[in-house]
């Protein structure tokens, strides 16, 4: 093990703990710095509808809507929205009457996201126009439209809406500069404007804001996508709470207001509870080492919650809550086996320092192993599930690098430093009598 | 009691106990079929008015209610329909035989007028059956692959120890929850997954701990099960503890008044029950009998050798 300097010890210490309070403050600490406003890592974690409640849609299908069509369209809400982030949405048909979608709010709870991605899913079918006769469709999403995204160019941004053959030709032969082209979705007019020549393939319509151009790209990919028109008077869209706890039932919900999910206050507690009981025994039992455990963990803990609240498709339900716990307790099982390495080598008598290399390097390839074991199973898992199944491999995953990273790289170099200090007693490290531990006592 | 006598524990009788729960579960599964939630085969829903009304009074009425026609509720929500709150539960059947009554039953034991409670209507699963069938082929190439990457590392033995954990890790909890009609839903299949995930954490560090240190002097004298039986010892703790730390968010969770997260919770407890004796009983002793038998072969091989050089 390289030695370095008590000098060295102290500037490394100091650097951690600067480094170790900016990592919590940042994951745990919302801040408001005049109109700007933070809501750290932790708080930016998005949770599915089962926990903290969220926002549903129905909409109320059209009569004689066939069950496949009906399918069709619930199968395209899912794939949708999985690919806006919320791979946890709950999506059913209601008897042959409606459509069902629940999802979770967007972390900050800023309602109109949710809302006006609701209101889009049920909005209809994109067509354009020469006039407001129904008869002058020349572009129908469902049969014209293959691609839809929005880009930005010259400060300038833009949909860009991309064709078939027929949709292509028909695009042309009617936008020229004499025809004003109007816009309609689910049969309401949405905007017109004056046509002009077909330079490319493909219509731009220009907008003043990326919102706004997100929001219409995801209309009109919805409105071709699903295969079926709604009563859109009669869609509803509005709050919910959780499904899991009678406490939601009192919540005002008006203004979305709820009480979390009893399971989720359950799971923190328990999780909050187990976590200190651990962290006091290990200081307790393993002194120098259950320090470093702490330190450390609390680091791989930061990155845990920065990589979920970074990764869009993360989305925190119940059973992805048990997958952090479970990630956090394997990671606590690395750390213990490397203690219980160095206690070994410490036992057969070696010296402390040695101990604490030869013990750390035997317990790399048991680390590794449980690690690639662990990440091998979750990813192939992750790739070929959907739903909670996957976010729960996906987390576990996270955990499994987190584990990593505090196992291979954080705990043995606290411990490195702790002993860079000058502290050399055995007794610091859990380890007394020339090699018996307290466990032989 | 030493832990060593619960490594005693013959391999015949454990693989006769797996097989009787397996005859059981095919028995009772073939007869009560499998216990799903609406997630995986869908259901009902039923809404009620519940507008300047105590919910949770109209919840607990509905819900006696719903138990004595026996129909079992999943999940409850509130919403807020823009003039009116209703209160929408989701029960597991699909179909309701006499619906009109319980909805007469329902606002007559929760004092309400029958028109606020709304007609039954049936809701389609959440999970495509494509999804289940890919999930299955994801555990099940997740299997292979760690077979194959065991047969570099942990040679032969090792990858057939871990293998014949993963494939009885499934098979008993899917047995097992036959048996104790636990839901299958998205739940219990990440319970799957973390049943498998830590059965092979636990597994994978038995065989590392004795490829890394069988050969050494000091254990130069034992025979296969106890050099096997003295690496599980070590790891006798830190299993304990992942188990365990487990089955305690369980036993936490059993305490949330939802029939959806209790059965979630005895899904996780299931879960880690199985890997801990997988891992700690069932692997140490197929690991050490497939050593022996292997060794055996090896020893009988270059005895055969010597003679025919001879």
């Amino acid at each position: 093990m390289k030695l370095v300097k008590k000098s060295t010890s102290i500037t490394l210490t100091v650097i951690m703990s600067v480094l170790l309070c900016l990592a919590l403050i940042l994951t745990f600490v919302p801040m408001k710095l005049g109109s700007l406003s933070y809501s750290s890592f932790a708080g930016n974690l998005k949770y599915a509808s089962d926990l903290k409640g969220g926002m549903f849609g129905e909409y109320y299908l059209e009569d004689s809507t066939s069950t496949e069509d009906i399918n069709k369209a619930v199968n395209s809400f899912k794939t949708i929205l999985n690919d806006q982030g919320y791979p946890n949405a709950v999506v059913l048909s209601v008897g042959a009457e409606k459509i069902r979608v629940e999802i979770g709010n967007t972390p900050n709870y800023d309602y109109s996201k949710t809302r006006s991605l609701l209101t889009a899913l049920g909005v209809g079918e994109f067509d354009l126009r020469t006039s407001t006769d129904e008869k002058d469709i020349f572009i129908s999403g469902r049969q014209h439209i293959t691609k839809v995204q929005v880009g930005s160019s010259a400060n300038r941004t833009y949909v860009q809406i991309s064709f078939n053959a027929e949709g292509l030709e028909a695009y042309k032969a009617h936008m020229n500069s004499k025809t004003t082209v109007y816009v309609y979705m689910g049969g309401n007019l949405q905007t017109s404007f004056s046509g002009s020549s077909v330079v490319t393939d493909d219509m731009y319509l220009t907008f003043t804001d990326y919102d706004s151009a997100e929001d219409f790209a995801l209309k009109v990919k919805l409105g071709s996508l699903v295969p079926i028109d709604f009563k859109t008077d009669e869609t509803v869209i509005n709050f919910v709470s959780t499904p899991y706890s009678s406490l939601g039932l009192t919540a005002d919900i008006n203004n979305g207001s709820y009480h979390a999910s009893s399971a989720l206050v359950a799971i923190y507690i328990v999780i909050g509870l187990i976590m200190v009981g651990v962290t006091v025994y290990a200081i307790l039992r393993y002194k120098a080492f259950g320090v470093a455990n702490l330190l450390s963990g609390l680091f791989a803990i930061c990155v845990m919650i920065f990589l979920m609240q970074a990764l869009p498709f993360v989305e925190l339900s119940i059973s992805s809550l048990i997958a952090i716990f479970i990630g956090v307790v394997v990671m606590e099982y690395g750390a213990l086996n490397y203690v219980l390495k160095v206690q070994e080598e410490f036992s057969e008598g070696k010296t402390l320092v040695s101990s604490l290399e030869s013990g750390y390097k035997k317990s790399i390839a048991l680390n590794v192993a449980t690690v690639v074991c662990g990440l091998i199973i979750s990813a192939i898992v992750a790739v070929l599930s959907s739903g909670a199944i996957r976010v729960g491999a996906i987390i576990i995953a996270i955990s499994m690098l987190a584990s990593a990273l505090n196992n291979l790289c954080l705990l043995p170099w606290f411990v490195k430093i702790y002993y860079c200090f000058g502290n050399r007693k055995e007794s610091h490290y859990g380890l007394n009598n020339g090699g018996a531990t307290n466990e032989n006592n | 009691m030493k832990i060593t006598k619960i490594y005693n524990t013959p391999l015949k009788y454990m693989l006769i106990v797996l097989a009787s729960i397996l005859a059981l579960a095919i028995i009772f599964g073939a007869i009560f079929g499998v216990n799903t939630s609406t997630e995986l085969s869908g259901g009902s829903q039923i809404k009620i008015d519940v507008t300047d009304l105590n919910a949770g009074q109209v919840l607990g009425s509905a819900k006696n209610t719903l138990s004595k026609n026996h129909l079992i509720v999943e999940g409850n929500s509130v919403e807020n329909n823009g003039t009116k709150t209703y209160l929408v539960i989701n029960v597991t059947s699909r179909k309701i035989a006499n619906s009109d009554e319980i909805r007469t039953q329902i606002a007559t034991n929760a004092g309400i007028d029958e028109s606020k409670v709304l007609s039954f209507k049936t809701i389609s699963p959440a999970f495509k059956p494509l999804s289940i069938v890919l999930f299955g082929v994801g555990v099940l190439v997740a299997i292979i692959v760690v077979f194959v990457v065991a047969l570099f590392r942990y040679k032969l033995n090792g990858a057939l120890t871990i293998g014949l954990a993963n494939l009885v890790n499934i098979i008993l909890y899917l047995s097992i929850l036959i048996l104790t009609r636990i839901w299958v839903n998205s739940a219990s299949l990440v319970s799957l997954v973390i049943s498998m995930i830590i059965t092979n954490i636990l597994v994978v560090s038995l065989l590392e701990n004795i490829r890394n240190h069988a050969s050494l002097k000091q254990y130069a004298g034992l025979n296969e099960k106890e050099i096997t039986v003295h690496f599980a010892e070590k790891l006798f703790i830190p299993s304990v503890f992942v188990c365990g730390a487990l089955c305690l968010m369980s036993v936490a969770l059993l305490f949330v008044i939802n029939a959806y997260v209790q059965l979630f919770a005895l899904s996780l407890m299931v879960a880690s029950l199985i890997s801990f004796f997988i891992s700690q009983l069932l692997s140490v002793s197929v690991y050490y009998n497939l050593l022996s038998v292997f060794n055996l072969k090896r020893k009988q091989k270059s005895s055969k050798n010597v003679n025919s050089k001879k």
